[in-house]
C-alpha cells in the first residue's frame, strides 16, 4: 500500500521536516502517527498524498508516485481537524478538508456523490447509515462553514465514509470534538477498515486516543521516525503510554503502597514516581490514600506527553548502545 | 463532463437558497442599467444620433455587457483563499480537473445571476429604455454562441491575476486594477463606436474586444457570415492563448507548492 525508503523533504531554508524515513503500510493496516508540533508528521503525510515533492528518496502509495498520480480510481481521503488561520491570522475554525463552505452540507454530500461517482442506490444506503448514527439529520441544511468544530467534523467524516476512499488520513481529526463524539468516529472509523479494508493513518498528539484504534504506533521526531511497532510493545517497553504520572514528595521513608495494582514506579531521593493506569486505580483513591499516609508533601498528577515518551525511547536506545559497549 | 456539470448545478441550486440576495442582486442590476442609460440620455440630449451611433445602439450594448458582466458576478478572491487556508491541497486530492471545475463551479453561478438577476432586468428595461431588437432570429444564437466565449476569455484573464496568489500576498489590487481596465478597455462602459480610432485599433489586438465588444456586433448585425466567422475564431484563438498562459502560472504556482510547501 504504502512504502517508504529513505524519504527527506528539505524547504527551502534548509528546514528538513522529514528526515531520512523508512516504513511501510500494509493494505487495511490502521496506523497511529504520533509526534510533538514541529515533527514533521503533516509533511510526511502531505508526500503521502503527492502534495510535497519529496527532496530524496523513494516513495509509491497504491505502487505509484503519489506525486502528479494520474490513477484517480485510488482516492485519497483526507480530513483536518487543524485550526486553521488565513493570510491576515483570522481565526477561520476548521479547515475545509472535503466540505465546501459556501454549500449547505446536503449539497455538499450530492456533490461528493457525483465526483465519487457512487452510485445512486449506495448513496441513499450509505446517508440512511450515518446521518442517524453521527446525528447530523439536524444539520443537514447548513452551510458547512455554519457548523459547529464538533458538527464540522462529523459531518466531514460522514462526507469521507460515503465515497469510502482506499486510503483514509485523518490529521488531528479529535480537537474540539466530545467524548461522546469520538466514541462514535472510532467504532465508524473501525467498522470502515474492518468492512473495505481500507487502510487509515490518523495523526495526533494525544497518545491515549490512538491506542484505541490503531494497529501500529509511529512515532515521530524532528523529523526522524523514532518508533515504528505495536502499541502493546510500546507498553511492554513501559513508555506508559495511556498510563498517568504521579509525582510524590515524601518526608522520611517512602510510603508503603499497599496493593494498589501501580504499572511501575520509580524513588529518586525524596521523589516517588508512579505510573498506573486510572481506568484501573482512580487518582483520587491514590492521592488520597497517599495524603493519609501523612509523608507527602506534594503531589504532581499528570498524563505522559508524547515529549515524554520520546525521551524515554531515546533513553532506552542509550541504554541498549551501553550494553553493547561494554 | 457529469462530473463539472454537477459542480455548475449544484451552484445554481445553493445560490437558489438566498431569495433576499437574488431580489438585491436584481435591484443592483437595475439600477445599474437606469444609471447608465440616464447618463447617455443626458449625453445624447434628444439627438437621435451621434457620429452614426444611435442612442438605441447604445442603450442596447449596454445591456448585452450587463447581461455578460453580472455573469461574471463572481468571487475572485476563491484561489487566494484556498491557498492561505492551505486547502488547496485538498482540492487537488479531489478527482477532477481543478480550473475546469471552478470554471463550472462559476458558470453555475453566471447562469443564476443572468435568470435571476439580468433576464428581470432587461424585461423591465425594455418597458422604458430604446432597446433594439437583434437583427434577425439566427443572430440570437450567435449572439450567445459569441457571449460564452466572451465569458470564457473573460474568466481567464481572472484567473491568470488570481494564480498570482501563489507569489503575492494579497491579489486583491492587482484584481481592482484588472477590473478598472477590462471594464474601459473591453468597452463595457464606453461603447467601442466612441473611441478615437488609434485606441480602437490598438484594442483590436487584444483579447479586450473579444468579451463584450463582439457579441454586441453580432446582435446589432454589424457583421456579415464571414466576418462572424473570423470573430468567432478571434474568440476562440483568445481563449487557448490564455488559458495556455494560465495553465502555466497554475502549473508553476503548484510546482512552488509541492516543493517549497505551502
Amino acid at each position: 500500500m504504502i512504502v517508504i525508503q529513505n524519504l527527506t523533504k528539505t524547504f527551502p531554508g534548509g528546514i528538513t521536516a522529514v528526515n531520512d524515513v523508512s516504513l511501510h503500510i500494509a493494505k487495511g493496516e490502521t496506523v497511529g502517527l504520533i509526534g510533538a508540533n514541529g515533527a514533521g508528521k503533516t509533511t510526511l503525510i502531505k508526500l503521502i498524498c503527492g502534495l510535497y515533492l519529496p527532496s530524496e528518496g523513494y516513495i509509491r502509495v497504491l505502487g505509484e508516485p503519489p506525486f502528479g498520480r494520474k490513477s484517480k480510481s485510488h482516492p485519497i481521503g483526507m480530513v483536518t481537524g487543524q485550526i486553521i488561520t488565513d493570510g491576515y491570522n483570522y481565526h477561520f475554525g476548521h479547515s475545509s478538508a472535503v466540505l465546501q463552505d459556501d454549500l449547505s452540507l446536503e449539497l455538499n454530500l450530492r456533490l461528493i456523490k457525483s465526483i465519487y461517482r457512487v452510485p445512486k442506490e449506495v448513496y441513499k444506503r450509505r446517508l440512511g447509515e450515518l446521518v442517524p448514527k453521527l446525528g447530523i439529520d439536524q444539520i443537514l441544511h447548513y452551510r458547512a462553514d455554519q457548523l459547529s468544530l464538533g458538527q464540522r467534523m462529523k459531518a466531514e467524516i460522514a462526507a469521507v465514509l460515503l465515497f469510502q476512499p482506499d486510503l483514509l488520513i485523518l490529521d488531528e481529526p479529535f480537537i474540539g470534538i466530545d467524548v461522546e463524539a469520538r466514541e462514535t468516529i472510532r467504532n465508524l472509523l473501525r467498522e470502515m477498515a474492518a468492512q473495505r479494508n481500507t487502510t487509515i493513518i490518523l495523526t495526533t498528539h494525544n497518545v491515549g486516543e490512538l491506542e484505541r484504534i490503531c494497529g501500529r504506533a509511529l512515532l515521530m521526531d524532528k523529523g526522524k521516525l523514532v518508533y515504528n511497532g505495536s502499541f502493546d510493545h510500546l507498553k511492554m517497553k513501559k513508555f506508559h503510554i495511556g498510563l498517568t504520572k504521579m509525582q510524590v514528595v515524601f518526608e522520611g521513608m517512602p510510603p508503603d503502597l499497599q496493593d494498589f495494582p501501580i504499572e511501575r514506579y520509580v524513588i529518586e531521593s525524596n521523589t516517588l514516581t508512579l505510573y498506573y493506569d486510572s481506568s484501573i486505580i482512580s487518582s483520587k483513591a491514590l492521592s488520597g490514600y497517599l495524603l493519609s499516609q501523612g509523608k507527602a508533601t506534594d503531589i504532581l498528577i499528570q498524563k505522559p506527553t508524547v515529549a515524554d515518551i520520546i525521551k524515554e525511547i531515546y533513553k532506552e536506545d542509550e541504554h541498549k548502545n551501553d550494553g553493547e559497549n561494554h | 463532463m457529469t462530473r463539472y456539470l454537477s459542480f455548475a448545478a449544484i451552484k445554481f441550486r445553493s445560490k437558489m437558497a438566498y431569495r433576499f440576495d437574488y431580489v438585491l442582486g436584481t435591484l443592483h442590476t437595475l439600477l445599474l442599467f437606469v444609471v447608465y442609460w440616464s447618463i447617455y440620455k443626458a449625453l445624447y440630449g434628444g439627438a437621435s444620433e451621434v457620429d452614426g451611433v444611435t442612442f438605441s445602439m447604445v442603450t442596447t450594448s449596454f445591456i448585452i455587457s450587463l447581461g455578460l458582466s453580472s455573469a461574471f458576478e463572481k468571487n475572485e478572491m476563491f484561489l487566494q483563499d484556498k491557498i492561505k487556508q492551505g486547502t488547496i491541497a485538498n482540492e487537488l486530492l479531489k478527482p477532477v480537473n481543478f480550473k475546469l471545475r471552478i470554471l463550472f463551479e462559476d458558470m453555475g453561478e453566471g447562469s443564476f445571476n443572468v435568470v435571476f438577476n439580468f433576464l428581470p432586468t432587461a424585461v423591465i428595461a425594455s418597458f422604458f429604455a430604446e432597446l433594439q431588437a437583434p437583427c434577425s432570429v439566427l443572430h440570437i444564437p450567435l449572439c450567445l454562441v459569441s457571449v460564452i466565449l466572451g465569458y470564457i476569455v473573460l474568466w481567464e484573464i481572472s484567473f491568470i491575476v488570481q494564480s498570482w496568489s501563489f507569489t503575492l500576498f494579497s491579489v486583491w489590487g492587482l484584481i481592482t486594477i484588472k477590473n478598472v481596465i477590462i471594464n474601459i478597455l473591453a468597452g463595457a462602459y464606453i461603447p467601442m463606436w466612441f473611441m478615437p480610432d488609434w485606441l480602437r485599433n490598438a484594442i483590436r489586438w487584444t483579447p479586450f474586444d473579444s468579451i463584450y465588444f463582439t457579441p454586441v456586433q453580432i446582435y446589432l448585425g454589424e457583421l456579415d457570415g464571414s466576418e462572424i466567422a473570423f470573430h468567432f475564431a478571434r474568440q476562440i484563438f483568445w481563449i487557448a492563448v490564455l488559458w495556455a498562459v494560465g495553465e502555466y502560472f497554475w502549473r508553476s504556482g503548484i510546482k512552488k507548492l509541492v516543493v517549497q510547501g505551502g
